[in-house]
């Protein structure tokens, strides 16, 4: 099989237009269908596919770009043709768009071959449109042909879509709007460092001549400045925050655009007659929870046309026009986004409904009699349900109960409406955004559980020899740390004992924690939605919720965090502090005493170190580091030269003279690089020039000085 | 260094192309259209090559190249006419293109010989 080896962001992009031009050619030539030859419509087709064509041939799709090609030619010969020979012209260019559009959601893993001759020829006198899209599937039986809709769902979610690169068209006015909130944040550090200068001043004023019922009054004054400051940062921060999250949103149009092509294919496969309408495209709804929300609707979509319409000659019986309506509307309500499918058709027959659920064990017949118009509709989302006989068009396979299941995973709601006689409709809302996390879902003894994975460290088999004991409490030796094992039964109150069947560990780490889990097996890892489940949280605290997988079943997710905290009471410091990782071996618990007078500098450093994890201590001038220096040890100083009160060279010339502190590395940054002849005496070893300061510069400096080396002991005083 | 300038209405043909060019360390221009590059062409006197599609809306490639060697200054800069089309090609040169280049798998390569051999 050939696969596609070219630039994975060229390959997004072109999806994404072809894509697009696919669904616009698609809707031209549905308006050639109903309106007839249009020089504007064929305008737009034709300047559609040519970009297609000569994109594709661009990152050398060549198979795409002879479709396109094949496309031209029979727009072509549909301008000349006659009208009788219209309706096989057009039906051919559908199956050619279906034979690209397949190709197109197989790459990068495959570059299909078409062959137009074959994708039309296939067609062109059967009915409908509505069979396999062509090369891959030119060999299928005719009575398999897919049904419309069913074809394309396949190739919509092929497997491995999460890894191709995804990309959102953004709206410049929405971005601009967040550059425009975002020059807020700057502002506020400025009036935050401003009410920082206030406090040192403050603190200075009170050490050099403390007068109090004045000073707690100037304190008071600063204290509700930054009070109040600290309110409108707090609201520009959210706005800025959900703003942000609103750049996930797609119009819902990208979806809808697809559906009235596959709306006729429906109608001419089951010979009804539909008027299709479409409002509300406009609406946005998350990137991730459209492509789930297609499906969803392609399910009632085909419902409405295939169950809920009925046909030409029965609707003409009952007084009503011979056309079925079925209208499909979106509109965003607050932080969730409603969409309605509507038809004018029969409706549901409640009784039938219930004889059904009776059938299949999902209602009992003596509760029957008593079950309201409501409840009964309900009845249709069970698992296992289907009104219609199997092998009828839009009952096979899967039925509403998966549209249920999807749409209980995406955290949304479906409910129906039907009045017999006058129509059916489905209502379904989601939140706007989603919020997918990676969970790992493993087996413990019998039961699932997850973990999200960004708490998993790595996954071990276990072997017999690496377990023992310390202090009665069993460990297990991962390169050559002793990491403690949480006996996951005992606080899940499983009951089970640790067996031989749980092989499997799974090291677990939350901040500066670490511990390890013995589990049976891991099963699948994938990304799904947290449900709060509160009656399940309060039952279990170090539950966090659930997820729904499969048919309705919840698979509750440990809460790691709470699982440290509830094994630091009872266990008292048996779990271990994290190792760490080789090259990092001893950043962590380092002092550092960091002497700079700009605040924005040392803000700037401390948030570095803080990062590589020392513990930072600041000083706005070399009084303040001595000040310090007396009351705490220190494995290393890094200081400015030039400082208000007491500069660098003083500073380290005090350090060299007080006892136990001769030999303290001292690291010296500044951009005063040539007063560096004058500090040559005085013990200073390394040097970090400000204006080129750098992460990596600064690192260096505090390896040079033995700081972050593992074995080499840091100095301090005695 | 002069810059490039790359006219075609397809986002897609426009980065793939840019792309490929500012890996080199090109300056790169966009246009979307021939009425959209007469406009970069004024603003930037720096222009030292332009590669132009044909069919593109409001102004296609032959009218920017008309526009080029009829209006601007230096009338001269070279342009190539970057087609799907092999067919076409003789005929732009005819309208004063300075060469083409048929849209395929090789377009990446044949647009950087092309540059090399102007931006050098």
């Amino acid at each position: 099989m050939k696969t596609y080896e070219g630039d994975p962001d060229i390959l997004a992009l072109f999806m994404n237009t072809a894509r697009a031009q696919l669904t616009k050619v698609n809707n031209a030539l549905l308006a050639v269908e109903k309106q007839g030859v249009k020089a504007e419509t064929l305008k737009l087709i034709r300047g559609e596919v040519h970009t297609l064509k000569g994109d594709s041939r661009m990152i050398g799709l060549d198979s795409i770009s002879g479709a396109a090609h094949a496309v031209e030619d029979l727009v072509t010969a549909l301008e000349k043709a006659a009208k009788s020979e219209r309706g096989k012209l057009v039906k051919r260019i559908f199956a050619l768009l279906d034979a690209v559009e397949a190709a197109i959601e197989r790459l990068p893993g495959e570059v299909m071959d078409i062959d137009p001759e074959a994708v039309t020829a296939d067609r062109a006198g059967e009915k409908g449109t509505a069979a396999g899209t062509g090369g891959s599937t030119g060999k299928g039986k005719p009575e398999a042909a897919a049904a419309p809709g069913e074809e394309r769902e396949r190739t919509e979610t092929p497997a491995g879509r999460d890894d191709k690169t995804e990309i959102i068209n953004l709206n410049v006015k929405r971005i601009e709007d967040l550059i425009q909130k975002s020059s807020a944040f700057p502002q506020y550090f400025n009036k935050f460092s401003y009410i920082y200068g206030q406090l040192e001043k403050l603190r200075n004023d009170m050490e050099a001549d403390p007068r109090p019922a004045e000073d707690a009054k100037q304190l008071a004054s600063i204290v509700s400045q930054f009070s109040h400051e600290l309110s409108f940062y707090d609201l520009g921060s959210r706005q800025f925050q959900s703003e942000i999250t609103k750049l996930k949103l797609v119009p819902l149009a990208t979806v809808f655009d697809q559906f009235p092509r596959l709306v006729r294919d429906v109608a001419e496969h089951t010979g009804k007659s539909v008027a299709f309408t479409v409002k509300g495209k406009d609406a946005e709804l998350d990137k991730t929870i459209v492509e789930r929300l297609k499906t969803v609707l392609i399910h009632l979509l085909r419902n409405a046309v295939d169950h809920g319409i009925e046909d030409p000659a029965d609707r003409e019986k009952a007084g009503k026009p011979k056309e079925g309506r079925v209208v499909l509307q979106a509109s965003n309500r607050g932080d969730m986004v409603e969409v309605e499918i509507g038809d004018d058709g029969a409706g549901l027959d409640l009784d039938r409904i219930r004889e059904k659920a009776i059938e299949r064990g999902i209602l009992a017949r003596e509760d029957a009699a008593a079950l309201g118009a409501d409840d009964t509709l309900a009845l249709i989302f069970a698992s296992g349900f289907s009104t219609k006989e199997v092998g009828s068009f839009s009952g096979r396979g899967v039925g509403l109960d998966v549209v249920a299941q999807t749409v209980k995973e995406l955290n949304g709601q479906v409910s129906v409406k039907s009045t017999r006689g006058r129509g059916t409709t489905f209502t379904v809302s989601f939140p706007l955004i989603s919020s997918f996390i990676p969970i790992t879902v493993f087996l413990l003894g019998e039961r699932l559980f997850g973990i999200p994975s960004a708490y998993i460290k790595s996954v071990l088999r276990v072997r017999e020899s690496d377990r023992r004991d310390v202090a009665d409490r069993p460990v297990i030796t991962v390169d050559g740390e002793d990491i403690a094992l949480i006996d996951l039964n005992a606080w899940l109150g499983l009951g089970e004992e640790l067996t031989d069947a749980n092989k499997n560990i799974v090291i677990v780490s939350s901040r500066d924690e670490i511990s390890a889990c013995v589990v049976r097996d891991i099963i699948y890892e994938k990304k799904m939605i947290i449900r709060k489940t509160e009656w399940l949280v309060r039952t279990c605290p170090v539950v966090m919720g659930a997820v729904l997988s499969g048919r309705e079943r919840a698979i509750p997710i440990l809460n790691v965090p709470e699982i440290f905290n509830k094994l630091k009471e009872t266990t008292r410091g048996v779990v271990r502090k994290k190792a760490r990782a080789p090259g990092a071996k001893d950043f962590r618990q380092k002092n550092i005493l960091l002497v700079e007078d700009s605040a924005v500098s040392r803000t700037r450093q401390r948030d570095i170190l803080e990062g590589q994890h020392f513990n930072v201590f600041e000083a706005a001038h070399g009084k303040d580091a001595l000040a310090l220096l007396e009351k705490q040890s220190f494995d290393v100083v890094i200081t400015d030269i030039e400082m208000p009160v007491m500069n660098g060279p003083e500073l380290i010339r005090r350090i060299r003279e007080t006892e136990g502190l001769e030999r303290l590395p001292v690291i010296v940054m500044s951009s005063y690089s040539d007063n560096l002849e004058s500090l040559k005496d005085s013990g200073i070893s390394t040097f970090v020039d400000k204006t080129t300061f750098s992460v990596k510069r600064l690192l260096e400096a505090l390896a040079i000085e033995g700081i972050i080396e593992s074995g080499a002991g840091p100095r301090r005083r005695s | 260094m002069k810059k490039i300038l790359i006219v075609d209405d397809s986002e897609m043909a426009r980065k793939s192309m840019c792309f490929s060019l500012a890996s080199k360390r090109y300056d790169v221009l966009e246009a979307i259209n021939g009425m959209d590059a007469v406009d970069k062409l004024r603003r930037n006197s720096d222009i030292g090559l332009v590669i132009t599609d044909l069919n593109m809306p409001e102004m296609s490639g032959l009218e920017l190249i008309g526009y080029i060697r009829s209006s601007h200054k230096p009338s001269d800069i070279p342009v190539y006419v970057i087609t799907t089309e092999s067919k076409t090609g003789d005929d732009v040169m005819k309208k004063g293109a300075t060469g083409y280049i048929v849209k395929s798998s090789k377009t990446s390569a044949e647009l950087h010989r092309v540059v090399e051999q102007h931006m050098a």
